[in-house]
């Protein structure tokens, strides 16, 4: 077996999230206005044109600028922030969930398992968009309320899986061994079925990395995302919408980077997935 | 051989696994004791109920089992009534067991210091420092060479007989009462399984622990086991010390056993078939009536159809469950 890191697929989505960390981490150092990225409202660069501020790519501001005259660019290396931030934030929030619950269904068993998959299958059966929307609809729109509305509806998955791996790794004889050995249950469960059942959930929480980008750009989109100052891709795509006739720069470039930025996890994703379940690599 | 308490003493247990086919019967009323540092042999075939006697005493049965009648007590506690808490303190540090396949019975992730000490370190307060030389100092009793080097080593850079020495070592870092071995040797090649029973009978006289030995290998105990138990179809046919027992078997069954050990011909000329046992185990969801050996025995009449003979003292420490005696 080729090692990871030979694998093209993977190696293309490793400089694509590794060129968007970078990004995410660095934007208030390498945004030509890094405060234009944070919301700062700037006067018309162009009225003569757009009377809104949205001007053609110049050689100051080289992807055009947005509404209010702020500088494209540096709103979109902000809006890389928030989207990173908060896929990071929402997948660990629900591998975390998802673990625990998992878990502790998986290796227990019986009525234990039977509640905490039967909650798990209330928050399964509602689309997870759907439930997000209700939840930030309650708490209202904010960088935390969509962490915690994604978080919150995303674990179920990672319960699913992490169930499934319990079960397997229950029944290994070295498990068997530490309970003759009068190991606790929480050791075992910490110690022998959570160690052996990390990979696929790891494969799992690369690709939904991607998915949850998506998502909190469809929350911030239909407006119940991040609040304005703070810079987003969905919601810089939702404000385009009216110029997009006129002014495709404008859609443009959130969009791609959007694209991009999911674009990269998802193969980091896939190329994990293939590597640690060979039954579902592409044949060429 | 009477001393005052036995340390194990099982009695009259009985074990049923709930299946979809129906309810079976692993184990009929068995009967057992274990002295102070004596080794017990259980010798039977598969599906004679011989591990499931093993994963009883430690409580380690597999849900879909019931243990619907009889005691096991060990160390005047019955291990049936304790508390899982109880139970779970006992385990490692009183009775502890090792099994069958040493390559799977120790988790791939951690280095083998991350294993033992952590075996040492659930039973005793002491920090890593001290698990660790105690972990050595074991290690080295079951004569492992650089021991230090073996506690940095991950279990897949261990021979399979490294790897039985290292569980060998880790059931016997608190100093248990009581072992339960079940088929500790066959997993390994012959060499090796020689080995390991030379350091068994070693360590019992160094370390001074009972042991319940799981095994269809009758040679195996006769090397190491003071006393032993034949099983067939979930109950004892025949008990007594392994030498008498073997040199002169008493029940039929214990005879075709003894009978059907190959032995090494003197020359191609002597080619004989192998001597096999007819039938094979009963169905343990309706098994026979009367003694469930009577399908298959050469000796049976009547009665045996009828009664199921109980397990008497014959002579002197010999128990048998026949009715020819």
């Amino acid at each position: 077996m080729k090692p990871l890191l030979g694998d093209r697929i993977f190696l293309a989505g490793a400089m694509i999230i590794g060129i968007m960390l970078f990004i995410a981490i660095f934007a208030p150092w390498i945004s030509p206005y890094p405060a234009q990225g944070e919301g700062q409202t700037v006067p018309n660069v162009c009225p003569s044109i757009s009377p809104a501020g949205v001007c053609p790519p110049s050689f100051s501001h080289i992807f055009g600028t947005e509404q209010g005259g702020r500088d494209l660019l540096s709103r979109i290396f902000f809006g890389i922030r928030t989207s990173i931030l908060v896929s990071f934030l929402v997948v660990m929030l629900a591998m975390g969930i998802g673990m625990a619950v998992g878990l502790t269904a998986g290796y227990f068993g019986g009525l234990v398992d039977e509640a905490l998959m039967r909650i798990t299958d209330i928050f399964l059966a509602i689309p997870h968009i759907l439930l997000a929307l209700n939840i930030v609809a309650i708490l209202g729109p904010g960088l935390i309320d969509v962490f915690i509305a994604l978080g919150v509806t995303w674990w179920p998955a990672f319960a699913r899986l992490a169930r499934s791996q319990a079960i397997a790794i229950r029944n290994r004889p070295f498990v068997m061994v530490a309970k003759a050995m009068g190991i606790s249950s929480r050791q075992i469960v910490l110690k022998h079925i959570l160690p052996n059942s990390i990979s696929p959930l790891l494969v799992q929480m690369s690709i939904d990395l991607g998915a949850v980008v998506l998502a909190e750009a469809g929350l911030s989109f239909i407006g119940l995302g991040v609040r304005p100052p703070t810079a987003d891709l969905g919601q810089m795509i939702f404000a385009a919408i009216d110029f997009i006739t006129t002014s495709w720069w404008v859609a443009l470039f959130p969009g791609l980077f959007l694209t991009l930025l999911v674009l990269g996890f998802n193969m980091i994703g896939d190329a994990m997935r293939d590597r640690f379940d060979p039954r579902l690599r592409r044949q060429f | 051989m009477m001393q005052g308490n036995p340390l194990l003493e099982i009695k009259d247990l009985t074990v049923e696994y709930i299946t979809n086919a129906g309810t079976i019967k692993a184990l009929d009323r068995i009967n057992l004791t274990i002295n102070k540092s004596e080794f017990l042999g259980i010798v039977g075939e598969s599906g004679s109920g011989k591990s499931t006697l093993a994963y009883a005493t430690i409580g380690l049965l597999p849900p879909n089992s019931r243990i619907s009648a009889g005691r096991i007590t060990f160390d005047g506690k019955d291990l049936l009534k304790a508390s899982s808490k109880e139970i779970n303190s006992l385990r490692g540090r009183r009775i502890s067991m090792v099994f069958q396949d040493p390559t799977t019975s120790l988790n791939p992730v951690f280095k083998i210091e991350e294993q033992v000490c952590r075996v040492i370190q659930q039973h005793k307060a002491v920090n890593r420092q001290i698990a660790r030389a105690m972990a050595l100092k074991q290690l080295a009793n079951v004569e492992l060479p650089e021991a230090n080097h073996i506690l940095k080593l991950y279990p897949f850079e261990l021979s399979g007989g490294m790897q039985q020495r290292v569980m060998i070592a880790m059931s016997l870092s608190l100093n248990p009462d009581l072992v339960i071995a079940d088929e500790p040797t066959s997993a390994v090649d012959a060499t090796i399984q020689f080995q390991i029973l030379e350091l068994l009978s070693r360590l019992r006289h160094s370390q001074n622990f009972s042991m319940l030995f799981i095994t269809h290998n009758i040679d195996i105990v006769s090397k190491v086991c003071d006393r032993v138990a034949i099983m067939y179809a979930g109950s004892v046919v025949e008990e007594g010390p392994s030498q008498e027992v073997f040199s002169n078997p008493k029940h039929p069954y214990t005879q075709a056993l003894m009978k059907s050990i190959p032995r090494p011909r003197k020359s191609i000329a002597e080619t004989k078939r192998l001597n096999v046992i007819e039938g094979s185990i009963p169905d343990l969801i309706s098994p026979p009536k009367g003694c469930k050996f009577h399908p298959r025995c050469p000796y049976a009449y009547s009665r045996c159809q009828r009664e199921e003979p109980e397990l008497k003292e014959i002579t002197v420490n010999r128990k048998v469950a026949c009715h020819l005696y």
